[in-house]
Protein backbone atom coordinates (compact mmCIF):
# COMPACT_ATOMS: atom_id res chain seq x y z
CA UNK A 1 0.00 0.00 0.00
CA UNK A 2 2.20 2.84 -1.18
CA UNK A 3 0.73 6.26 -0.61
CA UNK A 4 1.23 7.20 -4.25
CA UNK A 5 -1.60 4.93 -5.43
CA UNK A 6 -4.52 7.13 -4.66
CA UNK A 7 -6.42 7.45 -7.92
CA UNK A 8 -9.60 5.82 -6.85
CA UNK A 9 -11.69 6.77 -9.91
CA UNK A 10 -9.36 4.87 -12.23
CA UNK A 11 -10.47 1.25 -12.47
CA UNK A 12 -6.98 0.00 -11.88
CA UNK A 13 -5.43 -3.38 -11.59
CA UNK A 14 -7.56 -6.28 -10.56
CA UNK A 15 -5.01 -7.95 -8.26
CA UNK A 16 -5.87 -8.73 -4.71
CA UNK A 17 -7.65 -5.47 -4.12
CA UNK A 18 -10.65 -5.40 -6.39
CA UNK A 19 -12.21 -8.51 -4.99
CA UNK A 20 -11.94 -6.86 -1.63
CA UNK A 21 -15.16 -7.16 0.17
CA UNK A 22 -13.69 -5.23 2.98
CA UNK A 23 -11.64 -5.54 6.07
CA UNK A 24 -12.46 -6.68 9.54
CA UNK A 25 -11.51 -4.76 12.63
CA UNK A 26 -11.95 -6.61 15.92
CA UNK A 27 -13.21 -4.05 18.38
CA UNK A 28 -12.05 -3.91 21.96
CA UNK A 29 -12.01 -1.13 24.53
CA UNK A 30 -8.48 0.02 23.88
CA UNK A 31 -6.97 3.51 23.77
CA UNK A 32 -5.82 2.97 20.20
CA UNK A 33 -9.23 1.95 18.87
CA UNK A 34 -9.83 5.26 17.10
CA UNK A 35 -6.51 5.20 15.27
CA UNK A 36 -6.97 1.57 14.29
CA UNK A 37 -10.43 2.21 12.88
CA UNK A 38 -9.15 5.23 10.97
CA UNK A 39 -6.29 3.17 9.59
CA UNK A 40 -8.74 0.48 8.46
CA UNK A 41 -10.95 3.03 6.71
CA UNK A 42 -7.84 4.44 5.07
CA UNK A 43 -6.78 1.02 3.85
CA UNK A 44 -10.13 0.41 2.18
CA UNK A 45 -10.11 3.83 0.57
CA UNK A 46 -6.60 3.26 -0.78
CA UNK A 47 -7.81 0.00 -2.26
CA UNK A 48 -10.70 0.31 -4.69
CA UNK A 49 -12.55 2.45 -2.23
CA UNK A 50 -15.74 0.46 -2.38
CA UNK A 51 -15.19 -2.16 0.27
CA UNK A 52 -16.71 -2.17 3.66
CA UNK A 53 -15.15 -1.84 7.07
CA UNK A 54 -16.59 -4.48 9.35
CA UNK A 55 -16.36 -3.56 12.98
CA UNK A 56 -16.86 -6.73 14.96
CA UNK A 57 -17.11 -7.14 18.68
CA UNK A 58 -17.08 -10.60 20.19
CA UNK A 59 -19.13 -10.35 23.32
CA UNK A 60 -20.03 -13.70 24.77
CA UNK A 61 -21.62 -14.03 28.16
CA UNK A 62 -25.07 -12.64 27.58
CA UNK A 63 -26.69 -16.02 27.72
CA UNK A 64 -29.85 -14.72 29.28
CA UNK A 65 -29.00 -11.94 31.64
CA UNK A 66 -28.12 -9.22 29.13
CA UNK A 67 -25.56 -8.16 31.70
CA UNK A 68 -23.29 -5.61 30.12
CA UNK A 69 -24.90 -5.87 26.70
CA UNK A 70 -25.57 -2.14 26.55
CA UNK A 71 -21.91 -1.46 27.39
CA UNK A 72 -20.88 -3.55 24.39
CA UNK A 73 -23.38 -1.77 22.18
CA UNK A 74 -22.03 1.59 23.31
CA UNK A 75 -18.49 0.50 22.52
CA UNK A 76 -19.53 -0.67 19.09
CA UNK A 77 -21.36 2.55 18.27
CA UNK A 78 -18.34 4.55 19.44
CA UNK A 79 -16.19 2.58 17.00
CA UNK A 80 -18.79 3.20 14.30
CA UNK A 81 -18.68 6.93 15.03
CA UNK A 82 -14.89 6.93 14.60
CA UNK A 83 -15.27 5.08 11.32
CA UNK A 84 -17.97 7.27 9.81
CA UNK A 85 -15.99 10.31 10.87
CA UNK A 86 -12.99 9.09 8.89
CA UNK A 87 -14.77 7.50 5.94
CA UNK A 88 -15.33 9.17 2.60
CA UNK A 89 -17.95 8.10 0.09
CA UNK A 90 -18.07 4.53 -0.98
CA UNK A 91 -16.71 3.03 2.18
CA UNK A 92 -19.52 1.46 4.06
CA UNK A 93 -19.32 0.67 7.72
CA UNK A 94 -20.88 -2.42 9.19
CA UNK A 95 -20.96 -3.41 12.78
CA UNK A 96 -21.88 -6.65 14.41
CA UNK A 97 -21.89 -8.27 17.79
CA UNK A 98 -20.92 -11.93 17.79
CA UNK A 99 -21.38 -14.79 20.17
CA UNK A 100 -23.73 -13.07 22.56
CA UNK A 101 -25.50 -16.31 23.45
CA UNK A 102 -22.39 -18.29 24.27
CA UNK A 103 -19.86 -18.46 27.05
CA UNK A 104 -16.19 -18.83 26.24
CA UNK A 105 -13.55 -19.88 28.70
CA UNK A 106 -10.77 -19.45 26.17
CA UNK A 107 -9.83 -16.35 24.16
CA UNK A 108 -9.17 -18.61 21.17
CA UNK A 109 -12.95 -19.10 20.89
CA UNK A 110 -13.25 -15.38 20.25
CA UNK A 111 -10.78 -15.60 17.40
CA UNK A 112 -12.58 -18.56 15.90
CA UNK A 113 -15.72 -16.45 15.75
CA UNK A 114 -13.75 -13.82 13.86
CA UNK A 115 -12.35 -16.44 11.48
CA UNK A 116 -15.86 -17.68 10.73
CA UNK A 117 -17.01 -14.14 10.14
CA UNK A 118 -14.17 -13.48 7.71
CA UNK A 119 -14.98 -16.65 5.78
CA UNK A 120 -18.68 -15.91 5.73
CA UNK A 121 -18.29 -12.39 4.36
CA UNK A 122 -15.29 -13.24 2.20
CA UNK A 123 -13.25 -10.42 3.66
CA UNK A 124 -9.86 -9.44 2.42
CA UNK A 125 -7.96 -9.04 5.64
CA UNK A 126 -8.08 -8.42 9.34
CA UNK A 127 -6.68 -5.24 10.80
CA UNK A 128 -5.68 -5.70 14.37
CA UNK A 129 -5.50 -3.10 17.04
CA UNK A 130 -2.13 -3.63 18.77
CA UNK A 131 -3.87 -3.07 22.09
CA UNK A 132 -6.64 -5.54 21.32
CA UNK A 133 -7.70 -7.57 24.30
CA UNK A 134 -10.62 -9.79 25.10
CA UNK A 135 -12.20 -7.37 27.50
CA UNK A 136 -10.36 -7.43 30.80
CA UNK A 137 -7.79 -10.08 30.04
CA UNK A 138 -4.17 -9.37 29.25
CA UNK A 139 -3.23 -8.69 25.69
CA UNK A 140 -3.70 -11.71 23.50
CA UNK A 141 -2.28 -10.46 20.24
CA UNK A 142 0.13 -13.31 19.75
CA UNK A 143 -2.40 -16.10 20.06
CA UNK A 144 -4.76 -14.18 17.81
CA UNK A 145 -2.08 -13.91 15.15
CA UNK A 146 -1.46 -17.63 15.45
CA UNK A 147 -5.13 -18.47 14.91
CA UNK A 148 -5.40 -16.12 11.93
CA UNK A 149 -2.21 -17.46 10.36
CA UNK A 150 -3.41 -21.03 10.78
CA UNK A 151 -6.64 -20.17 9.01
CA UNK A 152 -4.74 -18.51 6.15
CA UNK A 153 -6.29 -15.15 6.77
CA UNK A 154 -4.28 -12.09 5.96
CA UNK A 155 -3.85 -9.73 8.82
CA UNK A 156 -1.86 -6.70 9.72
CA UNK A 157 -1.31 -4.89 12.93
CA UNK A 158 -2.34 -1.28 12.59
CA UNK A 159 0.61 1.10 12.90
CA UNK A 160 -0.65 3.32 15.68
CA UNK A 161 1.17 5.36 18.22
CA UNK A 162 1.05 3.58 21.52
CA UNK A 163 1.26 5.13 24.90
CA UNK A 164 1.66 3.80 28.39
CA UNK A 165 -1.26 5.79 29.67
CA UNK A 166 -3.66 3.45 31.44
CA UNK A 167 -7.19 3.41 30.08
CA UNK A 168 -10.29 4.13 32.13
CA UNK A 169 -11.28 0.47 32.55
CA UNK A 170 -7.72 -0.35 33.56
CA UNK A 171 -7.86 2.30 36.26
CA UNK A 172 -11.16 0.92 37.53
CA UNK A 173 -9.83 -2.64 37.67
CA UNK A 174 -6.58 -1.54 39.26
CA UNK A 175 -8.44 0.54 41.84
CA UNK A 176 -10.74 -2.33 42.77
CA UNK A 177 -7.80 -4.71 43.12
CA UNK A 178 -5.82 -2.22 45.24
CA UNK A 179 -8.80 -1.65 47.54
CA UNK A 180 -9.42 -5.38 47.93
CA UNK A 181 -5.77 -6.20 48.52
CA UNK A 182 -5.38 -3.46 51.11
CA UNK A 183 -8.63 -4.40 52.84
CA UNK A 184 -7.53 -8.03 53.01
CA UNK A 185 -4.14 -7.05 54.41
CA UNK A 186 -5.69 -4.92 57.13
CA UNK A 187 -8.28 -7.57 58.00
CA UNK A 188 -5.69 -10.31 58.23
CA UNK A 189 -2.82 -8.53 59.93
CA UNK A 190 -4.60 -5.72 61.74
CA UNK A 191 -1.66 -3.31 61.51
CA UNK A 192 -2.05 -0.08 63.47
CA UNK A 193 1.24 1.78 63.17
CA UNK A 194 1.92 4.02 60.13
CA UNK A 195 4.88 2.10 58.74
CA UNK A 196 2.82 -1.09 58.32
CA UNK A 197 -0.04 0.82 56.74
CA UNK A 198 2.25 2.59 54.28
CA UNK A 199 4.07 -0.54 53.21
CA UNK A 200 0.69 -2.26 52.90
CA UNK A 201 -0.59 0.50 50.65
CA UNK A 202 2.52 0.30 48.46
CA UNK A 203 2.17 -3.47 48.18
CA UNK A 204 -1.52 -3.12 47.26
CA UNK A 205 -0.55 -0.64 44.56
CA UNK A 206 2.06 -2.99 43.09
CA UNK A 207 -0.48 -5.81 43.11
CA UNK A 208 -2.97 -3.60 41.31
CA UNK A 209 -0.48 -2.65 38.62
CA UNK A 210 0.58 -6.25 38.04
CA UNK A 211 -2.87 -7.83 38.08
CA UNK A 212 -5.01 -5.13 36.46
CA UNK A 213 -5.39 -7.16 33.28
CA UNK A 214 -5.47 -10.57 34.93
CA UNK A 215 -7.79 -10.59 37.91
CA UNK A 216 -11.09 -9.75 36.20
CA UNK A 217 -12.85 -11.30 33.30
CA UNK A 218 -14.89 -8.19 32.67
CA UNK A 219 -14.34 -4.73 34.02
CA UNK A 220 -16.44 -4.50 37.15
CA UNK A 221 -19.37 -2.17 36.92
CA UNK A 222 -20.11 -0.36 40.16
CA UNK A 223 -23.90 -0.58 39.90
CA UNK A 224 -24.21 -4.25 39.07
CA UNK A 225 -21.34 -5.20 41.39
CA UNK A 226 -23.13 -3.52 44.31
CA UNK A 227 -26.41 -5.18 43.36
CA UNK A 228 -24.71 -8.58 43.23
CA UNK A 229 -23.05 -7.90 46.57
CA UNK A 230 -26.40 -6.93 48.07
CA UNK A 231 -28.09 -10.08 46.76
CA UNK A 232 -25.09 -12.04 48.05
CA UNK A 233 -26.18 -11.11 51.58
CA UNK A 234 -29.29 -13.20 50.92
CA UNK A 235 -27.55 -15.83 48.81
CA UNK A 236 -24.87 -16.81 51.32
CA UNK A 237 -27.23 -17.70 54.21
CA UNK A 238 -29.46 -19.52 51.70
CA UNK A 239 -26.48 -21.52 50.46
CA UNK A 240 -25.35 -22.25 54.03
CA UNK A 241 -28.86 -23.46 54.86
CA UNK A 242 -28.91 -25.70 51.76
CA UNK A 243 -25.49 -27.06 52.70
CA UNK A 244 -26.60 -27.84 56.24
CA UNK A 245 -29.83 -29.47 55.05
CA UNK A 246 -28.12 -31.58 52.43
CA UNK A 247 -25.41 -32.57 54.90
CA UNK A 248 -28.01 -34.06 57.21
CA UNK A 249 -29.37 -36.09 54.28
CA UNK A 250 -25.83 -37.09 53.41
CA UNK A 251 -25.14 -38.22 56.98
CA UNK A 252 -28.32 -40.31 56.83
CA UNK A 253 -27.25 -41.98 53.59
CA UNK A 254 -23.70 -42.69 54.75
CA UNK A 255 -24.69 -44.02 58.15
CA UNK A 256 -27.62 -46.09 56.85
CA UNK A 257 -26.74 -49.80 57.03
CA UNK A 258 -27.72 -50.55 53.42
CA UNK A 259 -26.01 -47.42 51.98
CA UNK A 260 -28.92 -46.27 49.74
CA UNK A 261 -27.00 -44.56 46.94
CA UNK A 262 -27.64 -44.49 43.19
CA UNK A 263 -24.82 -42.49 41.55
CA UNK A 264 -25.41 -40.87 38.17
CA UNK A 265 -23.38 -38.66 35.90
CA UNK A 266 -25.18 -35.94 33.93
CA UNK A 267 -24.19 -33.27 31.49
CA UNK A 268 -25.83 -29.97 32.33
CA UNK A 269 -25.72 -26.85 30.20
CA UNK A 270 -25.95 -24.04 32.71
CA UNK A 271 -27.89 -20.92 31.82
CA UNK A 272 -25.29 -18.61 33.29
CA UNK A 273 -23.12 -16.23 31.39
CA UNK A 274 -19.52 -15.68 32.40
CA UNK A 275 -16.61 -17.17 34.27
CA UNK A 276 -17.63 -15.89 37.67
CA UNK A 277 -21.22 -17.09 37.50
CA UNK A 278 -20.23 -20.47 36.06
CA UNK A 279 -17.71 -20.85 38.89
CA UNK A 280 -20.30 -19.84 41.48
CA UNK A 281 -22.74 -22.33 39.99
CA UNK A 282 -20.22 -25.17 39.80
CA UNK A 283 -18.97 -24.55 43.32
CA UNK A 284 -22.44 -24.28 44.81
CA UNK A 285 -23.26 -27.62 43.18
CA UNK A 286 -20.14 -29.14 44.70
CA UNK A 287 -20.71 -27.58 48.12
CA UNK A 288 -24.19 -29.02 48.40
CA UNK A 289 -23.57 -32.63 49.35
CA UNK A 290 -25.01 -35.12 46.92
CA UNK A 291 -23.85 -33.34 43.80
CA UNK A 292 -20.32 -32.80 42.53
CA UNK A 293 -19.03 -30.94 39.50
CA UNK A 294 -16.59 -33.26 37.77
CA UNK A 295 -15.69 -31.29 34.68
CA UNK A 296 -16.59 -28.07 32.90
CA UNK A 297 -16.40 -27.10 29.27
CA UNK A 298 -17.56 -23.53 28.87
CA UNK A 299 -20.95 -23.42 30.53
CA UNK A 300 -21.41 -27.18 30.22
CA UNK A 301 -20.91 -28.98 33.49
CA UNK A 302 -20.47 -32.66 34.14
CA UNK A 303 -22.20 -33.35 37.41
CA UNK A 304 -21.96 -36.49 39.51
CA UNK A 305 -24.88 -37.05 41.83
CA UNK A 306 -24.96 -39.47 44.71
CA UNK A 307 -28.65 -40.06 45.17
CA UNK A 308 -31.87 -39.45 43.20
CA UNK A 309 -33.00 -36.63 45.51
CA UNK A 310 -29.84 -34.61 44.85
CA UNK A 311 -30.19 -35.29 41.15
CA UNK A 312 -33.77 -34.06 41.21
CA UNK A 313 -32.69 -30.77 42.83
CA UNK A 314 -30.19 -30.33 40.04
CA UNK A 315 -32.71 -31.16 37.31
CA UNK A 316 -35.18 -28.68 38.71
CA UNK A 317 -32.55 -25.97 38.72
CA UNK A 318 -32.40 -25.34 42.47
CA UNK A 319 -28.79 -24.13 42.45
CA UNK A 320 -29.07 -22.58 39.04
CA UNK A 321 -31.98 -20.40 40.09
CA UNK A 322 -30.13 -19.18 43.17
CA UNK A 323 -27.03 -18.29 41.15
CA UNK A 324 -29.14 -16.60 38.48
CA UNK A 325 -30.90 -14.50 41.09
CA UNK A 326 -27.49 -13.62 42.51
CA UNK A 327 -26.13 -12.34 39.22
CA UNK A 328 -29.17 -11.25 37.23
CA UNK A 329 -31.68 -10.18 39.85
CA UNK A 330 -35.18 -11.37 40.46
CA UNK A 331 -36.20 -11.82 36.82
CA UNK A 332 -33.37 -14.35 36.49
CA UNK A 333 -35.49 -16.85 38.39
CA UNK A 334 -38.11 -17.09 35.63
CA UNK A 335 -36.50 -19.99 33.85
CA UNK A 336 -37.41 -23.66 33.95
CA UNK A 337 -34.83 -26.10 35.28
CA UNK A 338 -32.19 -27.70 33.02
CA UNK A 339 -34.25 -30.87 32.56
CA UNK A 340 -37.38 -29.02 31.41
CA UNK A 341 -35.24 -26.86 29.09
CA UNK A 342 -33.62 -29.94 27.57
CA UNK A 343 -30.20 -28.85 28.77
CA UNK A 344 -29.58 -31.96 30.85
CA UNK A 345 -28.62 -35.36 29.53
CA UNK A 346 -27.46 -38.42 31.41
CA UNK A 347 -23.96 -39.73 30.69
CA UNK A 348 -23.79 -42.63 33.10
CA UNK A 349 -26.78 -43.90 35.01
CA UNK A 350 -27.91 -47.15 36.53
CA UNK A 351 -30.71 -49.29 35.16
CA UNK A 352 -32.80 -48.31 38.15
CA UNK A 353 -32.42 -44.61 37.38
CA UNK A 354 -33.34 -45.22 33.72
CA UNK A 355 -36.46 -47.07 34.82
CA UNK A 356 -37.28 -44.30 37.27
CA UNK A 357 -36.83 -41.56 34.66
CA UNK A 358 -38.86 -43.56 32.14
CA UNK A 359 -41.67 -43.99 34.61
CA UNK A 360 -41.81 -40.32 35.46
CA UNK A 361 -41.64 -39.35 31.80
CA UNK A 362 -44.57 -41.66 31.10
CA UNK A 363 -46.47 -40.15 33.96
CA UNK A 364 -45.88 -36.68 32.55
CA UNK A 365 -46.26 -36.97 28.83
CA UNK A 366 -47.63 -40.40 28.01
CA UNK A 367 -44.41 -42.22 27.48
CA UNK A 368 -41.44 -42.10 25.21
CA UNK A 369 -39.19 -44.23 27.32
CA UNK A 370 -36.11 -45.15 25.37
CA UNK A 371 -33.45 -47.37 26.88
CA UNK B 1 -20.14 -24.00 82.75
CA UNK B 2 -21.78 -20.97 81.31
CA UNK B 3 -24.24 -20.79 78.45
CA UNK B 4 -21.42 -19.63 76.19
CA UNK B 5 -19.38 -22.72 76.98
CA UNK B 6 -22.40 -24.89 76.27
CA UNK B 7 -22.85 -23.24 72.85
CA UNK B 8 -19.15 -23.73 72.07
CA UNK B 9 -19.32 -27.38 73.09
CA UNK B 10 -22.43 -27.85 70.94
CA UNK B 11 -20.72 -26.41 67.87
CA UNK B 12 -17.56 -28.46 68.43
CA UNK B 13 -19.68 -31.59 68.87
CA UNK B 14 -21.56 -30.89 65.60
CA UNK B 15 -18.23 -30.30 63.89
CA UNK B 16 -16.85 -33.58 65.17
CA UNK B 17 -20.02 -35.40 64.15
CA UNK B 18 -19.94 -34.22 60.52
CA UNK B 19 -16.20 -34.84 60.25
CA UNK B 20 -16.84 -38.36 61.52
CA UNK B 21 -19.57 -38.79 58.91
CA UNK B 22 -17.05 -37.71 56.28
CA UNK B 23 -14.55 -40.31 57.51
CA UNK B 24 -17.18 -43.06 57.56
CA UNK B 25 -18.28 -41.99 54.09
CA UNK B 26 -14.75 -42.26 52.70
CA UNK B 27 -14.54 -45.80 54.04
CA UNK B 28 -17.99 -47.00 53.02
CA UNK B 29 -18.62 -45.44 49.62
CA UNK B 30 -17.64 -47.49 46.57
CA UNK B 31 -15.56 -45.35 44.16
CA UNK B 32 -13.45 -42.21 43.84
CA UNK B 33 -16.36 -40.00 42.83
CA UNK B 34 -18.67 -40.96 45.65
CA UNK B 35 -15.78 -40.89 48.10
CA UNK B 36 -14.82 -37.38 47.18
CA UNK B 37 -18.41 -36.39 47.94
CA UNK B 38 -17.69 -37.52 51.48
CA UNK B 39 -14.12 -36.31 51.76
CA UNK B 40 -14.81 -32.75 50.78
CA UNK B 41 -18.30 -31.89 51.83
CA UNK B 42 -19.40 -33.31 55.11
CA UNK B 43 -15.97 -32.04 55.98
CA UNK B 44 -16.94 -28.55 54.88
CA UNK B 45 -19.79 -28.41 57.35
CA UNK B 46 -17.67 -30.07 60.04
CA UNK B 47 -14.91 -27.51 59.62
CA UNK B 48 -17.55 -24.78 59.45
CA UNK B 49 -19.04 -25.69 62.84
CA UNK B 50 -15.62 -26.02 64.43
CA UNK B 51 -14.52 -22.64 63.14
CA UNK B 52 -17.73 -21.02 64.39
CA UNK B 53 -16.91 -22.49 67.82
CA UNK B 54 -13.40 -21.02 67.62
CA UNK B 55 -14.82 -17.61 66.69
CA UNK B 56 -17.22 -17.66 69.64
CA UNK B 57 -14.47 -18.80 72.00
CA UNK B 58 -12.12 -15.94 71.15
CA UNK B 59 -14.92 -13.45 70.77
CA UNK B 60 -12.92 -10.35 69.78
CA UNK B 61 -13.77 -8.53 66.56
CA UNK B 62 -10.38 -9.19 64.98
CA UNK B 63 -10.49 -12.91 65.70
CA UNK B 64 -14.06 -13.27 64.46
CA UNK B 65 -13.14 -11.47 61.25
CA UNK B 66 -10.22 -13.83 60.75
CA UNK B 67 -12.27 -16.95 61.42
CA UNK B 68 -14.86 -15.73 58.90
CA UNK B 69 -12.05 -15.31 56.37
CA UNK B 70 -10.90 -18.84 57.17
CA UNK B 71 -14.40 -20.08 56.51
CA UNK B 72 -14.60 -18.18 53.23
CA UNK B 73 -11.39 -19.77 52.01
CA UNK B 74 -12.44 -23.25 53.06
CA UNK B 75 -15.68 -22.76 51.16
CA UNK B 76 -13.83 -21.70 48.05
CA UNK B 77 -10.95 -24.19 48.10
CA UNK B 78 -12.87 -27.26 49.21
CA UNK B 79 -15.19 -27.59 46.19
CA UNK B 80 -12.29 -26.62 43.94
CA UNK B 81 -10.18 -29.46 45.34
CA UNK B 82 -13.06 -31.94 44.97
CA UNK B 83 -13.55 -30.77 41.42
CA UNK B 84 -9.89 -31.18 40.49
CA UNK B 85 -9.61 -34.63 42.05
CA UNK B 86 -12.67 -35.99 40.30
CA UNK B 87 -11.75 -34.23 37.08
CA UNK B 88 -8.39 -35.97 37.14
CA UNK B 89 -10.14 -39.26 37.80
CA UNK B 90 -12.58 -38.67 34.96
CA UNK B 91 -9.85 -37.79 32.49
CA UNK B 92 -8.09 -41.03 33.46
CA UNK B 93 -11.29 -42.84 32.38
CA UNK B 94 -12.02 -44.17 35.82
CA UNK B 95 -15.47 -45.64 35.58
CA UNK B 96 -18.38 -44.28 37.50
CA UNK B 97 -19.77 -46.83 39.91
CA UNK B 98 -23.50 -47.44 39.54
CA UNK B 99 -25.94 -49.66 41.35
CA UNK B 100 -25.88 -52.03 38.34
CA UNK B 101 -22.38 -53.16 39.25
CA UNK B 102 -23.58 -54.08 42.68
CA UNK B 103 -26.44 -56.10 41.18
CA UNK B 104 -24.30 -58.16 38.82
CA UNK B 105 -21.93 -59.23 41.55
CA UNK B 106 -24.88 -60.14 43.73
CA UNK B 107 -27.80 -62.36 42.72
CA UNK B 108 -29.47 -60.25 39.95
CA UNK B 109 -26.97 -60.57 37.13
CA UNK B 110 -27.58 -61.25 33.50
CA UNK B 111 -29.84 -58.82 31.68
CA UNK B 112 -27.23 -56.20 30.86
CA UNK B 113 -25.15 -56.95 27.74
Amino acid sequence: MSPGRCGSEVPTEVGDVSDTNGVLVPVSPSPTLEETVEYAVDTVEKGDGSGAVHLVLTAPGHHVGNEGLDRDETLLSTAEKYATGAAGNGVSIRTSLLGTDEYFADPVNHFELLVDYVAEHDLDRVIIDPDYSVDATAHVLQSMETVLAESNIRYEVAPVSRSWRPTGPELIRGGVIAAMAFGFYVALGGPTYPFALWTGAVTALITAVLLRNVAFERTPHVGSALATLGRGVVFVPYLLWEIAKANVQFAYVVLHPSLPIDPCLDRVDAAVGDGLSVTAFANSITLTPGTLTVDTVGSELLVHSLAPSARKDLAEGLHERAVRILFYGREGADLPGPLARGDMEPVVQSADAVAGAGASAEAESGGEADD
Amino acid sequence: MTLLTAVIVLFVALGVFFTLVAAVGVLRLPDVYTRSHAATKADTLGAGFTIVAVGIYFGTTGEILRTILLLVFIYITNPTAAHSITRAAYSQDIEVWTTDENDTTAEHGGDSP
